[in-house]
């Protein structure tokens, strides 16, 4: 098929279109429920838009129907209409809107195609059959959009998960369209990584080149930037559509309802009530203990209450582990160095640091699952009650079935964990291991303990599912429920929250307070500043060292990274001193 | 994975660095073939000190690791050797004499003969494989097909993405097991164990089918669908280089069918 | 206000969408992977055994021609997968080096065969199973002209019904099953092969 490209010359910029939906709905083939339903606004050309709704609410959905892919990629029926620009999106083929309309994922490791990174920003030009002048010119000018100038030949596999999503975004600012759809672009990210990404949304916002589409739960950052709000409910229904400043107090309502996050401007008191109170009294007793926390020696096992630590508490203990992965080309690849953490009974611990610090390697070392080169880890169970304290062990020669009754690890992908063929089941299996309360799985009277667990979780409704079939932010709360029926001694959590939404985040603290009154010992990989404060502790890796240990007071108040502000607050800077309400 | 080999690269600019991949591969097609129509093993071992020679001087691909990457075949190069040798159509030749007698196996002297050569053909085709991919990467392979020979390029370039995003699966599959360890699923005795592995397979390439989905709408987005004629951002020529290595290799080809020793 | 149905016409189910290519690729180097690791480590121990009882592993270099087309059932998916897995497992150094692209190539063709005479229509077990045993034949005159070529005509045709018969068990049962598996696992919704 040799045809000339046709909507406009190559190399030129496409101007940015408005957007207008009119009884937008999709239904997934093979779903009974719409993904969306009857969305009806207009977006003016080259305003920002912020796409706000809970979990499953069809925010993806929408972007991909920008895009096109639904309904010319993707199997299912369509409903209304939706038009970009002067392009009714049902009846244009997708590659006249892919030449208008850029859209960037979650993940980077799944957009990207090639190997360097000149390659990379070509390959969309490529596509679109530019003429290689026209590339040569081009590639260098979107890297240097992003920042990225000076990185053409690198390979990127090496670039940092900041890096790897900016580029993203320069594949598609390369092809200068004059739609940019940005699905949750900073998940996954290290806060310097989301800062810089939303720094150059920031530019690109002010220019004023793009209509941009903008899906993102770290609200605190997104909002700043908006013009314009779409609220969604957990039916795919729209609930308001307004200017950013001027969003009404019901339809606030209506999303804190439907366990979306809600912006802390919109609300005054917080994003969520029993986040803001856990996050409260975790404020208030580090507050109490931060000057004593700050002066003691970090490698000193911690004190709690002002106490010496009761030494039979202690439930993990990993002194100087030094982990190393085979490497690819030449040499070791370090990835810990000297590690040692102590984590006591009823404590819960954030673990912190760049991409690539090693947080879910002292996960995996802490559970057995990776042998350290030097140094040890032991741990034990809580003792039940009457018990002796058992010594502490090795947990990579403990039998698979003594593991499970004393660490449970909830990964970054939670996929991969998954070993029934229903939800029921998966949490079933995680019980019966562990000695706890079984089901059949028949869904008779036994399984009352795993359908209460999938409910605590807003899952009662998928006990019968297969787990892979669901969506991600579902695999995450089935992982966890799958914990809640025998809770471990030590739970290792990797990323808990990200990609959750309010009422899912609750769900995981709430499961979080109930095992520390308990006493089991909690240790939390994150890249959210917002849950440090409900932590007992901090530990702060940088390239497989202990940078940090203390409270999390101390932590937000000199974060040991340079830029020391993303780490703080977690906030990336808009553009808050200009009001962005005027279209020039 | 710490099962497969390391990616073998070039460490310094060499002759064979500057030709196309297409070019070197049909160089390496022409030593197969040669190494393949007889049974003589002075054809292979001709062959197999060229390919060392090349390898050394041109192929820029640091020649410390190539023994280490061979290795693995040695196991199988003596089998198959020891097979043919027992095995040969020769060694039920009554006009030949018997060289050897293992119980009531009979061996001759042509049945050896054969049998070396195709041990050293092994060789052969191992050393002339690392001549072809090892001077250059997958993404220069895929641009030297397509645009030198025309290969489809959404199958080129889709492929390309796969093999990128392929290294992902070894991750998956050792997280898979850890997973199940730590769920007190790990297997105990060996119908378990074998049960157990067809369960982490599964799981890997139903990981391994979202991840390929993901990357197709990822690359959908970007018009690789689009239904035009898709340019190329790195030009690729045949230049002289490729001649003279494809001549050179006919040359080297047929000092080793037809000179007699 | 209008309502839309996607759903494809026949001819449109012949088509690879990139999802198609990228899937079979992506499983296909996971084959070639696959593949690397049974000749170095599995086959070279099964050849000491002898040619017949080693051709009896020989079904599992046919995988990817029966399990990639049933899963996209498009044209040409036993060629491109073989072709790939071949072309991944001689980048890692396998013992049969530039061969592996021809072998694969003959046994892709065999299954492809078989897919063709049935028009890409038919998709059942016995679909498998034939287009394995066509694989197996492709793959048996690769090696009786390759590898074997020296062997007594007796020994040829007990290697040519063992990599047969190997291909039957191992891709027919095998590659049906673990496809079916894979359905299960509500993996394939967005294929053919997944409704
Ligand atoms: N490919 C698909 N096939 C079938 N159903 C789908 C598919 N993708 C999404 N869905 C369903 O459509 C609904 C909306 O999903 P969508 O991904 O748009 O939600 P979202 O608002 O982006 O959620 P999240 O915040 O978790 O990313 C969900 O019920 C989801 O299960
Ligand atoms: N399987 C592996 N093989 C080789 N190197 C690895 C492997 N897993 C991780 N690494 C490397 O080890 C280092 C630590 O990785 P790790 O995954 O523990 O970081 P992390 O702190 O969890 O990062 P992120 O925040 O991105 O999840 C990194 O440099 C990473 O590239
Ligand atoms: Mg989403
Ligand atoms: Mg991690």
């Amino acid at each position: 098929m040799t045809e000339a490209p046709a909507g406009r010359p190559s190399g030129a910029a496409a101007a940015p279109p408005s957007i207008e939906a009119t009884g937008l709905g999709w239904t997934y083939a093979g779903r009974r429920r719409p993904a969306i339903e009857g969305l009806t606004f207009r977006l003016e050309a080259g305003r920002v838009l912020l796409v706000l709704g809970p979990s499953g609410s069809g925010k993806s959905t929408l972007a991909r129907a920008l895009a096109g892919l639904v309904p010319h990629v993707q199997p299912g029926s369509w409903q209304g209409s939706l038009r970009v620009g002067e392009l009714e999106v049902a009846d244009t083929p997708a590659r006249l809107l892919g030449e208008r309309i850029g859209l960037v994922f979650q993940d980077p490791d799944s957009q990207l195609v090639m190997t360097r990174v000149d390659d990379e920003v070509a390959f969309g030009l490529e596509n679109r059959a530019w003429s290689r002048t026209e590339m040569t010119a081009r590639v260098p000018l979107a890297l240097a959009q992003v920042g990225l100038s000076g990185f053409e030949h690198r390979s990127t596999v090496t670039l940092s998960g900041g890096e790897k999503q900016r580029l993203a975004i320069a594949d598609i600012l390369a092809a200068r369209p004059g739609l940019l759809v940005l699905d949750e672009p900073t998940a996954n990210l290290d806060p310097p990584g989301m800062y810089s990404v939303f720094e150059q949304l920031a530019v690109l916002a002010k220019r004023r080149e793009h209509t941009i589409v903008l899906i993102e739960h770290r609200l605190e950052a997104a909002l700043p930037l908006a013009d314009d709000v779409l609220l969604m409910d957990d039916g795919g229904h729209q609930l308001a559509f307004a200017p950013a400043g001027a969003v009404g107090r019901e339809a606030v309502e209506l999303l804190d309802r439907s366990g979306a996050w809600v912006p802390r401007a919109w609300t005054g008191a917080g994003t969520s009530r029993a986040v803001e109170r856990a996050t409260a009294r975790a404020v208030e007793r580090a507050k109490a203990r931060a000057v004593e926390r700050a002066t003691a020696p970090a490698s000193q096992p911690a004190a709690r209450g002002g106490r010496p630590a009761d030494p039979s508490a202690l439930l993990v203990e990993a002194t100087g582990v030094r982990l190393e992965y085979p490497a690819d080309t030449s040499g070791k690849r370090l990835a810990l160095d000297a590690v040692s953490v102590a984590v006591h009974s009823g404590e819960r611990i954030a673990l912190v640091g760049p991409n690539g610090a090693g947080k879910s390697s002292l996960l995996f070392a802490i559970a057995g699952l990776l042998r350290p080169a030097a140094g040890t880890v032991r741990l034990r169970a809580l003792p039940r009650n009457g018990e002796a304290v058992e010594p502490l062990r090795d947990p990579s020669r403990l039998r698979s079935s003594e593991i499970a009754a004393r660490i449970g690890l909830v990964f970054q992908d939670p996929e991969l964990g998954f070993v029934a063929g229903t939800a029921r089941d998966e949490v079933n299996a995680s019980a019966r291991a562990a000695g706890g309360r079984t089901g059949t799985g028949s869904g008779g009277p036994d399984d009352l303990g795993a359908d209460g667990a999938l409910a605590r979780f807003g899952l009662g409704h998928l006990a019968a599912e297969v787990p892979f079939a669901l969506s991600q932010g579902e695999q995450r709360r089935l992982s966890l429920a799958a914990l809640a029926l025998r809770p471990p001694a030590v739970l290792l959590l990797d990323e808990p929250t990200f990609g959750l939404d309010r009422r899912g985040t609750e769900a995981v603290l709430a499961l979080l307070d109930e095992g520390r009154t308990a006493g089991q010992a909690q240790i939390l990989a994150t890249h959210d500043p917002r849950l440090l404060p409900a932590c007992d502790r901090v530990v702060a890796l940088d390239r497989g060292r202990v940078v940090f240990d203390g409270s999390p007071a101390a932590f937000l108040a000199a974060p040991p990274f340079e830029p020391a502000e993303p780490w703080r607050d977690g906030v990336a800077p808009g553009p808050a001193s200009t009001p962005r309400t005027a279209v020039p | 994975m710490s099962v497969l080999p390391a990616a073998l690269q070039p460490t310094r600019d060499a002759f064979l660095t500057r030709t196309t991949p297409a070019a070197r591969l049909v160089a390496g097609v022409v030593w197969l073939v040669a190494s393949v129509v007889t049974l003589d093993p002075i054809v292979p071992v001709r062959l197999a000190v060229a390919a060392i020679v090349v390898l050394w001087l041109w192929s820029g691909l640091p020649m410390r690791r190539i023994p280490g990457r061979l290795a693995p075949l040695g196991f199988a190069v003596l089998s198959l050797t020891v097979f043919s040798i027992l095995l040969s159509s020769a060694n039920g030749d009554r006009t030949l004499s018997t060289v050897a007698q293992i119980g009531p196996a009979r061996i001759t002297g042509p049945a050896i003969s054969a049998g070396i050569a195709v041990g050293l053909r092994v060789v052969v085709i191992a050393l002339t494989t690392l001549l072809v991919f090892g001077p250059s990467d997958p993404t220069r392979m895929a641009d030297s097909l397509v645009q030198q020979w025309h290969v489809p390029d959404r199958f080129a370039y889709g492929t390309l993405a796969a093999v990128r995003v392929a290294p992902f699966m070894a991750g998956d599959w050792a997280t898979i097991g850890a997973a199940r360890r730590l769920r007190g699923l790990a297997p105990r005795g060996p119908v378990a164990r074998v049960r157990e592995a067809g369960g982490r397979l599964l799981v890997m390439l139903v990981s391994s089918i979202r991840r390929a989905e993901r990357l197709a709408l990822a690359m959908d987005a970007r018009g690789f669908d689009s239904g035009l004629r898709r340019t190329h951002f790195r030009e690729v020529r045949t230049g002289w280089r490729d001649w003279l290595t494809i001549a050179a290799a006919i040359a080297v080809a047929a000092v080793a069918l037809f000179v007699p020793r | 206000m209008k309502a839309l149905e996607t759903t494809k016409p026949a001819a449109e189910l012949l088509r690879w969408r990139t999802v198609d290519i990228v899937v079979v690729a992506l499983l296909a180097v996971a084959f070639g992977v696959v593949f690397w690791a049974w000749g170095t480590y599995v086959w070279a121990w099964g050849s000491f055994l002898g040619p017949q009882t080693e051709s009896l592993l020989t079904g599992v270099w046919l995988l990817p021609a029966v399990v990639c087309p049933m899963i996209v059932r498009r044209p040409g998916a036993a060629l491109f997968g073989e072709l790939v897995a071949a072309i991944i497992s001689a980048l890692l150094g396998s013992y049969w080096g530039l061969d592996t692209l021809l072998s694969g190539l003959l046994q892709g063709a065999g299954a492809e065969v078989v897919f063709l005479i049935t028009m890409y229509r038919a998709w059942n077990p016995v679909v498998a199973v034939l287009a394995a045993a066509g694989a197996g034949i492709g793959e048996a005159i690769h090696d009786l002209i390759v590898n074997y070529p020296g062997l007594d005509d007796a020994g040829r045709a007990a290697i040519g019904a063992a990599e047969i018969v190997s291909a039957i068990v191992i891709v027919g049962i095998g590659g049906w099953l673990l496809v079916r598996a894979l359905r299960r696992t509500g993996a394939l919704q967005t294929f053919p092969s997944g409704g």
